[in-house]
């Protein structure tokens, strides 16, 4: 099992230079300069290009590349350009907060996801069912930021029982937590549901039942563990998308987290916090690929990697 | 009067499955008697209603599936229509079942030691766990898995087919069940293993006194391992008789054939006509035949058979036998 956790790590290098080089091109390709964007339009083009020199971006792109792969190496993003603070700093500061979300968020999701799952398979095509997908399909289908205002509406406008948004306390995580959970609750129910339903048919399930179990630990004992090798891919691949920010529901929300960071820096082309949030996120959807592998282990002794 | 020593009776039994396209009676109108101690086949081709048999026997009939009608006595008790709860509690415990596929059948994501143990812990609220593991890994032992106490805790995937068989044995017999029902339980093993199995299966009925169904296809089984055979086609009992007598003196016309189509070393074969076999298939269950089921691959057809369905009639000697012929 080390073995291979080295190896997956190793295989990820090259991931991680070839996104970091498609970003790269990307971000220089978009139009828009951050100079211009950062001094307005009544400055002299004389101080324009010395900034432009001072900050390096008079060089050639692959220049630059390589100096960011280099700094890169030694833990250093660089500077973000708007904010003038070191883009380590900015992306670690924003982190904690994208966890607490992250996490309930997904919390959320699973409490409501495998438990509607389960009950929908158990009941399958009774009123039970079809509701309980006809809700997951409103979860998935409706977007955040509009589940997210009639919340705010509900909650905090009419009932006023929550806060609209910002970020003081955990009073502030309920309702971005609920909204981030039911979209992907939704996704995991279904994911539940038809893999739940599938193990139900194998054989080992009759032989479960052949030995006078009780049908309800036939399926938590004897299904519920084997239907879980989908959903347990879908759910790291979750985690490891809300880490590197929920962006909408932070923005609603008005969460400092990852995501507003990536938000702002797309808005006003500060290329080093974007490079760093993008890398960022290449690192948590990689360790999210790697844990969901790991766990596949720990479910099905059938999978072994050495 | 019942005969004491009957363990299982089962008397007009209709498991029919009411499915969008109409009713299906897998097994219909089946009567079939066990004794203690001994060991009853149930023989037929694929898809005549013998594991739908014995899963009604288990009452794992699934939807759309329903008993609907007849009674299953068991130790004098009629399963038909018990609780559920009671039903849990002979399943696994007086009624055992083996199934088919040994690759399948065990769960493969809990060690199988830990699979059988969890029957024996069922059926027996006050037993620890270390008492079960104990129990277990001499049931192991008793049905001939070497190095039982290492093979406790490993996972189904480790274990060849037969090796898998002989837990899925040891599960079934754990609780010493009184009866046993055996589908196909050496099908997807290879010849050789298959004969082990057998004989432990024998070794065991008589050791535990456990009655057996054995539910083939295979004669050759039957032959080795059966006391009285039933025979079955499209979910009717075509012929039932003492195995010397159903081999010496087979009656139905598709006993006859399946008999005819077991390849023989004494007997010399035409090698330009090879193995005898059946002419046609099972039918179509939704759209049976009129009149008797086997008339449209019968070789003795007359136009009587094609009108009414033949009753089982009794030959004397325990033997009965469902066609037209004997009627008179």
């Amino acid at each position: 099992m080390g073995a291979y956790i080295v190896k997956r790590l190793l295989i990820s290098i090259p991931v991680i230079f070839g996104i970091s080089l498609i970003t790269f091109i990307m971000l220089n390709v978009i139009p828009g300069d951050p100079i211009a964007l950062m001094m307005k339009e009544h400055i002299s083009t004389d101080v324009v290009e010395r900034v432009r020199a001072q900050m390096h971006l008079d060089d050639p792109a692959y220049v630059r590349f390589f100096r960011f792969v280099w700094d890169a190496l030694h833990g250093d993003f660089g500077t973000s350009y708007k904010l003038n603070r070191s883009v380590t700093t900015l992306l670690l500061d924003a982190f904690p907060n994208t966890l607490a979300l992250a996490m309930s968020g997904a919390l959320v999701s699973w409490i409501i996801g495998i438990p509607a799952g389960v009950l929908s398979a158990v009941k399958k095509r009774s009123f039970l069912d079809n509701s309980i997908m006809g809700f997951s399909l409103l979860g998935v289908s409706i977007p955040v930021f509009w589940a997210g205002l009639l919340f705010q509406y509900i909650f905090s406008m009419v009932l006023g029982i929550l806060p609209v948004s910002g970020f003081s306390g955990p009073e502030y995580l309920i309702m971005p937590a609920i909204v981030l959970g039911w979209s992907s609750a939704g996704t995991i129910a279904r994911l539940t549901r038809s893999s739940l339903l599938e193990v139900m048919r194998n054989d080992y399930i009759r032989t479960a039942r052949a030995k006078g179990n009780l049908e309800i630990k036939v399926i938590l004992n004897h299904a519920l563990k084997n239907s879980m090798l989908p959903v347990v891919t879908v759910m790291a691949l979750q985690v490891a998308g809300l880490l590197s920010g929920a962006v909408i529901t932070e923005s609603v929300f008005g969460i400092p987290g990852i995501g507003r960071i990536a938000v702002n820096a797309i808005q006003s082309r500060d290329m080093p916090l974007l490079q760093g949030a993008v890398m960022f996120t290449t690192v948590l959807v990689i360790l999210g690929n790697l844990v969901a592998d790991i766990l596949y282990s720990l479910i099905d002794p059938r999978i072994k990697y050495d | 009067m019942r005969e004491d020593n009957t363990i299982l009776e089962i008397n007009n039994l209709k498991t029919y499955f009411y499915t969008d396209k109409g009713v299906v009676p897998a097994v219909d109108d089946v009567s079939i008697k066990v004794k203690k101690g001994q060991i009853v086949g149930i023989v037929g081709e694929s898809g005549c209603g013998k594991s739908m048999t014995s899963l009604s026997i288990m009452q794992l009939i699934a939807p759309p599936g329903k008993i609907a009608g007849g009674e299953i006595r068991f130790d004098q008790k009629n399963l038909v229509g018990i609780s559920k709860q009671e039903m849990r509690s002979i399943r696994g415990n007086e009624i055992s079942m083996i199934f088919q596929e040994p690759m399948t059948s065990l769960n493969p994501v809990y060690p199988v030691g830990k699979q059988v143990a969890e029957t024996l812990l069922l059926h027996n609220a006050n037993m620890t766990k270390a008492e079960a593991k104990r129990k277990v890994i001499e049931m192991f032992a008793m049905v001939g898995i070497p190095e039982p106490e290492k093979r406790y805790s490993v996972y189904p995937h480790q274990l060849s087919g037969g090796l898998r068989q002989r837990v899925m044995i040891a599960m079934a017999l754990i609780c010493r069940s009184k009866l046993l029902i055996a589908d196909e339980p050496t099908t997807a093993l290879d010849v050789t293993i298959e004969a082990q199995i057998l004989k432990l299966m024998k070794n065991l009925q008589a050791e535990i006194d456990t009655s057996i169904i054995m539910i083939t296809h295979n004669l050759g089984i039957v032959a080795e391992m059966c006391d009285y055979v039933y025979v079955m086609y499209a979910g009717k009992i075509m012929e039932q008789a003492d195995v010397f007598d159903l081999f010496d003196n087979p009656k139905h016309p598709y006993t006859e054939g399946l008999l005819k189509s077991i390849p023989r070393r004494d007997v010399h074969q035409n090698k330009s006509k090879g193995l005898y076999s059946i002419e046609g298939m099972v039918p179509n269950m939704l759209q049976l035949p009129r009149g008797c089921r086997f008339h449209p691959r019968c070789e003795y057809a007359v136009d009587a058979c094609r009108e009414v369905e033949p009753q089982l009639v009794d030959m004397g000697n325990d033997h009965l036998v469902r066609c037209i012929k004997y009627n008179q």
